[in-house]
């Protein structure tokens, strides 16, 4: 559904993306995971049509997004970045309008089923501009959904959304990657991981992995991990006890309270902390596991060909 | 060309939930009915004067040259600011479409505004006697239509240039200024060439002939290639924005 091969961008003198190449196939929810200024957007515009790439191909819904941008557009759903919206139409006027720009026969049905889907059915007259952030980023979604289109471009989907619309805005587009194929791209891991078969990591302008959900956990979980572990006192007559415990390589009293724990690589050692803080009477607040940051994952994930190399 | 309908029906329908709009309409009546009721006023002290349609079709053109680059301001730079641009350029749709249809609605609304001043002549026809000439009364309002179509491309094309809405407002202005005004001048001081063709792009020369009763072949077709003119040339200008 989607090929790219040898994708660049240049904005000026800056590479925004450098040789780009990933498929996607119907079905599939494919995550674009990378910092900010990574080139997700671009690359997204570019499959969107909105505009050429310096050099390269991509293919999406079997045209040339250069020399079919036409035929591309009509098969795919696209939700920029921003959520650009016309502020000064209602939800239902707007939703009519681009569907009647997207061909859609009966527009004011369909419009009226995708604000059951995202749920903004009882808003349907209310002026966009009236509106709050994550109301509007549904908007985005159901226009982007109008269509039906066969490749859902999604820029940052849920950025904006409270926890129960992020549940509910996933569990939509999860539903909705079963027939067709879904490119979203993501700042944060763990929504790459929830949501997509496979998951393509970007950083600076250059695809540095590619995984799926599953192996990627796996070789994340690989490398050393951090815990935090809180105890109500005496956290620093612990020090020695817990360093002595198998598959722990260092422990030291952060500036809060709070003891970090550092462990070998894929060994769990959870439990065995939790005994020894009951063993030595101390009362146990808290203990978590250290979510790696994005900065962390890149170096992990790129650490392995440059040691061999 | 459904595509250039749809656009054009929701910027035609967008103008009337823009205050400017409002307020520019406003103007074109407020100072057309200014300049008649002291045509009518006049006409009671001094007899002799007769007060004619064109007197209405020339305040008219003289206040769409400041007025309208305040309706196609927007027409694109707002887009792009706002961001829907993106929607509109990734939607199926030419560029050529968008372009047509935000020129089309942008020509309905001033062309509606234009049709609420014919109710000065309507009046007037009510007061002189003989009552007023028609053909005058339709080759002037014929003008109106023509500068519009032609003035309305060339703010689109402007529009598609700039994101910032007061850098469109200012360099439409200066454009539609340079192009009514003075566009004739070397025609009117010199001899040759340069004379002769400044002489056929006076778009004022055109519109004035027309006020008189007249419609020139070469008027026509000059107006009416201007505004393909500058409709092509916004197309470019909104697909070099692509490239960006
Ligand atoms: N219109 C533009 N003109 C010039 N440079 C641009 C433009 N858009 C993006 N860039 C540059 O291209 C690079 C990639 O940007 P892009 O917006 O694709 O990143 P991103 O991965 O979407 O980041 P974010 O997570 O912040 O949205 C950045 O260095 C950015 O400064
Ligand atoms: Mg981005």
């Amino acid at each position: 559904m989607i090929q790219v091969e040898g994708l660049t961008k240049d904005y000026g003198a800056r590479r925004a993306i450098d040789d780009i190449k990933f498929h996607a196939e119907k079905g599939e929810i494919v995550g674009f995971l990378g910092p900010n200024g990574a080139g997700k957007t671009t690359t997204m515009r570019i499959l969107a049509g909105y505009m050429p790439a310096t050099s390269g191909k991509a293919v999406v819904a079997g045209y040339d997004v250069m020399e079919d941008s036409i035929e591309v557009r009509r098969r795919v759903g696209y939700l920029p970045e921003s959520v650009p919206l016309y502020t000064d139409m209602t939800v239902l006027d707007y939703l009519k309008y681009m569907g009647d720009l997207h061909g859609v026969a009966n527009s004011i049905e369909r419009a009226e089923d995708v604000l059951q889907q995202v749920d903004l059915s009882d808003r349907a007259e209310t002026y966009i501009e009236y509106l709050s952030k994550g109301m509007r980023q549904r908007v985005g979604l159901a226009q982007a959904l109008l269509h039906e289109p066969e490749v859902l471009i999604l820029d940052e989907p849920t950025i904006g959304l409270d926890p129960a619309q992020i549940r509910e805005v996933r569990a939509l587009i999860q539903h909705i990657g079963k027939e067709r194929t879904v490119l979203l791209s993501t700042h944060i891991l763990a929504e790459a991981q929830t949501m997509c078969d496979r998951v393509l990591i970007i950083n600076k302008g250059k695809i540095v992995a590619e995984d799926t959900a599953k192996n990627l956990e796996a070789r994340l979980t690989t490398g050393g991990g951090r815990l935090s572990l809180r105890v109500k006192s005496k956290a620093k007559s612990l020090i020695p006890t817990l360093k002595a415990l198998k598959g722990i390589t260092d422990v030291e009293l952060a500036q809060d309270g709070a003891l970090l724990i550092e462990t070998k690589p894929g060994v769990e050692v959870r439990p065995e902390v939790a005994r020894t803080v009951i063993a030595e009477n101390c009362d146990l607040l808290e203990l978590r596991q250290h979510g790696m940051t994005l900065e962390e994952i890149f170096l992990e994930l790129t650490a392995e060909p440059t040691t061999e190399g | 060309m459904r595509n250039v309908w749809i656009i054009a029906r929701r910027e035609y329908n967008a103008y009337f939930n823009s205050p400017i709009a409002y307020a520019m309409a406003a103007a074109l009546l407020f100072s057309i009915g200014v300049l008649f009721a002291g045509d009518v006023y006049y006409s009671g002290i001094y007899p002799d004067f007769v007060p004619s349609v064109d007197r209405i079709t020339q305040i008219a053109v003289a206040m769409l040259i400041f007025i309208m680059p305040a309706l196609t301001m927007r027409l694109i730079s707002d887009e792009a600011r706002q961001g829907t641009l993106e929607l509109l350029l990734t939607a199926p749709v030419n560029d050529g479409a968008v372009v047509v249809g935000k020129w089309l609605g942008g020509v309905l609304f001033t062309l509606t505004v234009l049709a609420t001043t014919l109710i000065y002549p309507i009046m007037l026809n009510g007061m002189v006697q003989p009552p007023l000439d028609r053909g005058l009364l339709i080759t002037g309002y014929l003008a109106l239509v023509l500068f519009t179509m032609v003035f309305t491309a060339l703010g689109v094309a402007i529009s598609a240039l700039f994101d910032n809405l007061v850098a469109t407002f200012i360099a439409t202005i200066g454009s539609f200024v340079a192009l009514w005004y003075f566009i004739g001048i070397p025609g009117s001081l010199a001899g040759g060439a340069v004379a002769e063709v400044s002489r056929y792009m006076a778009f004022n020369r055109y519109f004035e002939t027309m006020l008189r009763g007249a419609i020139e072949l070469t008027g026509l077709v000059y107006y009416l290639s201007a505004t393909a003119f500058f409709l092509i040339l916004a197309t470019l200008v909104l697909q070099s924005r692509r490239w960006r």
